[in-house]
C-alpha cells in the first residue's frame, strides 16, 4: 500500500474523529494535518492492517488534543489554583482516623493536614518545602488507596 | 518513657494537669482541641504540629460531641440549668414551645448546626448566639439523619408517615426507578454533607428539594447510561449480554482477546470512563470512537497482558516463564525481586502502564522499565527509598484523646 492510498481510504475516518474530538471545525482540521504529518516518519504504518492504521491515527490525534488542554491550562495559570475538593471521602472523621492508619505516616500526615485540618496543597508544601504539585500527586496516590480499602469493606 | 502520637481528631484538655501532660513528648497533627480558660499554658507545653481548631469550654460546662435532640418533654424535666458545649449537631423538636426556651435553662455553645422549627427560628438564633453554629429552619417533622452510604428507594419513600427532611452524611444514590410523584410528595428537604449521586433524568427533581449546593460534590449520570460499580471483564461470550448500551464506570473495563469486532460493534455503543479500558489492538481503534471522554486510557495488547490490581511479588524466573512478551498494567503494587535483570525486562515486557506504583531493586532495571513506559500515571520507586518512607502506622492514630 502506498501513503496516497492509506489516506485515501482513512480519509472520512479521520475527520469524523477528529470532529468529534475537537472542540471546533479548526481544531479538527489540524488535529488531522498534524497526524498525517507525523504519518510520514512511520513508514511500517503503510504495512499494518487497516483498524490497526485506524488506531495509531486515532490514538495520535488525541494525545495531541490532550497535550495542548494541558498547555492552554498551564498557559491560564489554572493548575495552581486546582485542587482537590475537601470531601472526597465521605466518611465519619474517626473512621478516619483508622483508615489512616493503612498509609505510611507520611502520606497520613498529608492527608489528616489536607482534609481535616483543611489545608491547602499549597500551605502544606510551605511548610514541607516542596512544590504544590508534589503534595497533589501524593494525596492523589493516597486517596486512590484509602478509596480501595473503603470499597474493600 | 515518653510517648509520640501521629495525628489526634480530637484532643480533650479539660481534665488535664501539667502531669498528665508531660508524659507526652510529641503530638503530629491535631483536628480540634478542647480546654478550660486557663489551661492555655498546657497546650503551649505540647509539642503538636498542626492545630485545625481550638475550643474554649467554659467553667461548669460539659463537652458534647454528637447529635442532640431536645423535645418538650426534656425541657420540661430538667430544674437546673444544662451548660454545654456541643459539637455537631443540635435539633429541637416540633413540640418545643417559644416559652420553655424563654426560661433560659440551656446554655449550650454550638459548634455545628442547629435545626429548629419555623416558629422557634428567630428565638433560637438569638438565644444561642455563640460557637461556629448555622441555625436551619425546618417544617413538619424534625430532619430524619442518615450517616454512610444510603440509597434511596421506592419503599423507603412508602414507607415515611409524613414529607421527611433528610439530613445524609455521607453518600446518598437516588437510583433511575424512583417514583418521581413519591419522592415529590414524601421529600420535603434534602440536605448532603458528601456525596449524592443522580440519574440526569432527576436532577431537577433533586435540585428542587435542595436549598444550597451540597457540602460536597454531585455526581449525575447521563440519560441512557448503564453505571458499573466494579472493574468489568468483557470475552466473546459475554459480550453477547449487552444491546447498544452506553456505560458510565470510574473502574477498568477489560476486553479479552477473543471479543470480535462486529459483536463490540453491535453491544456497546458510548463508555464515559474515568478510569482505563484494555483492549486486543484489533479493536482499538473502535474503542476510541466510543469513548466519551478524552482523557480515559486505552491500553492495547498485541500477544497478552498482565494486570496487576492488589500486590504482587515478580521474580526472574516468572518473566522468563512468559512465552511471549506482555503488556503490563499496574494498578497495584508491583515488586520486582533483585535477581530481575534487564534482559528479562527487554525481552518479556512489550509495555508498561503504571496507575499505581512499581518497586524495583536497582537503578539499572528503573531505567529499563522506563523505556517500556506508555501510560504513567503512577510511579516507579526504589526498594530502599520504599522502606526508608516507613511502614503503615501502629496504633498513632488516635480519634480522641483526653490528657
Amino acid at each position: 500500500m502506498d501513503t496516497e492510498t492509506m489516506y485515501e481510504n482513512l480519509q472520512n475516518d479521520l475527520i469524523r474523529f477528529a470532529g468529534s474530538i475537537a472542540r471546533h471545525n479548526q481544531e479538527a482540521e489540524d488535529l488531522v494535518q498534524d497526524a498525517l504529518e507525523k504519518s510520514l516518519k512511520e513508514e511500517e504504518l503503510l504495512d499494518l492492517p487497516i483498524y490497526k492504521q485506524r488506531a495509531w491515527f486515532f490514538r495520535v490525534m488525541k494525545n495531541r488534543l490532550i497535550d495542548d488542554r494541558r498547555r492552554d491550562k498551564r498557559l491560564s495559570g489554572w493548575e495552581e489554583e486546582l485542587d482537590f475538593p475537601e470531601q472526597p471521602l465521605a466518611i465519619n472523621r474517626l473512621e478516619m482516623t483508622e483508615l489512616l492508619s493503612h498509609l505510611t505516616p507520611e502520606m497520613g500526615d498529608l492527608i489528616f493536614k489536607r482534609y481535616w485540618l483543611g489545608m491547602t496543597s499549597k500551605e502544606i508544601g510551605d511548610q514541607l518545602q516542596v512544590p504544590a504539585a508534589t503534595i497533589r500527586y501524593k494525596l492523589h496516590f493516597a486517596i486512590k488507596k484509602l478509596r480501595d480499602i473503603l470499597e474493600e469493606e | 518513657m515518653k510517648q509520640s502520637i501521629g495525628n489526634v481528631g480530637v484532643l480533650n484538655l479539660l481534665n488535664a494537669t501539667e502531669q498528665s501532660v508531660q508524659a507526652y513528648e510529641k503530638i503530629g497533627n491535631v483536628g480540634l482541641v478542647l480546654y478550660r480558660s486557663g489551661q492555655s499554658h498546657l497546650l503551649a507545653a505540647l509539642k503538636i504540629g498542626n492545630i485545625g481548631k481550638t475550643v474554649e469550654v467554659p467553667d461548669h460546662y460539659s463537652y458534647y460531641n454528637g447529635t442532640l435532640e431536645i423535645d418538650s418533654d426534656y425541657l420540661d424535666s430538667i430544674d437546673e440549668p444544662v451548660k454545654m458545649v456541643l459539637n455537631g449537631m443540635l435539633i429541637f423538636a416540633h413540640d418545643v414551645r417559644p416559652e420553655q426556651l424563654s426560661k433560659g435553662l440551656l446554655e449550650i455553645i454550638v459548634n455545628g448546626e442547629i435545626y429548629a422549627p419555623a416558629k422557634l427560628a428567630g428565638q433560637v438564633s438569638q438565644q444561642f448566639p455563640e460557637g461556629s453554629r448555622e441555625v436551619k429552619v425546618y417544617e413538619g417533622a424534625p430532619p430524619r439523619l442518615e450517616n454512610g452510604s444510603i440509597t434511596l428507594s421506592n419503599a423507603f419513600l412508602e414507607a415515611a408517615e409524613e414529607p421527611v427532611h433528610l439530613v445524609v452524611n455521607g453518600m446518598l444514590t437516588i437510583p433511575k426507578d424512583i417514583d418521581a410523584a413519591l419522592f415529590n410528595e414524601k421529600i420535603k428537604k434534602i440536605a448532603i454533607n458528601g456525596m449524592v449521586s443522580v440519574h440526569e433524568e432527576q436532577e431537577t427533581l433533586l435540585h428542587r428539594k435542595m436549598d444550597s449546593a451540597p457540602n460536597g460534590v454531585i455526581e449525575v449520570i447521563p440519560a441512557g447510561y448503564r453505571v458499573l460499580k466494579g472493574a468489568l471483564r468483557i470475552n466473546s461470550r459475554s459480550i453477547k449480554s449487552f444491546r447498544n448500551e452506553k456505560l458510565m464506570t470510574k473502574k477498568p473495563i477489560i476486553f479479552e482477546a477473543d471479543v470480535p469486532r462486529e459483536a463490540l460493534e453491535n453491544s456497546i455503543s458510548r463508555i464515559d470512563s474515568k478510569s482505563f479500558i484494555v483492549c486486543s489492538d484489533e479493536i482499538e481503534d473502535l474503542i476510541y470512537e466510543k469513548l466519551e471522554r478524552l482523557e480515559t486510557e486505552v491500553l492495547s495488547y498485541t500477544n497478552r497482558f498482565i494486570l496487576i490490581e492488589g500486590e504482587e511479588h515478580w521474580s526472574n524466573s516468572q518473566f522468563a516463564s512468559l512465552q511471549e512478551p506482555a503488556s503490563l498494567i499496574v494498578d497495584g503494587t508491583l515488586r520486582i525481586d533483585e535477581d530481575v535483570t534487564d534482559e528479562t525486562i527487554m525481552n518479556k515486557v512489550e509495555t508498561l502502564d503504571i496507575f499505581g506504583e512499581v518497586q524495583v531493586a536497582s537503578a539499572d532495571i528503573k531505567g529499563a522499565l522506563q523505556r517500556k513506559i506508555r501510560a504513567n500515571a503512577g510511579q516507579i520507586v526504589l526498594t530502599e527509598e520504599k522502606e526508608a518512607e516507613g511502614k503503615p502506622q501502629e496504633s498513632n492514630n488516635i480519634g480522641e484523646l483526653a490528657l
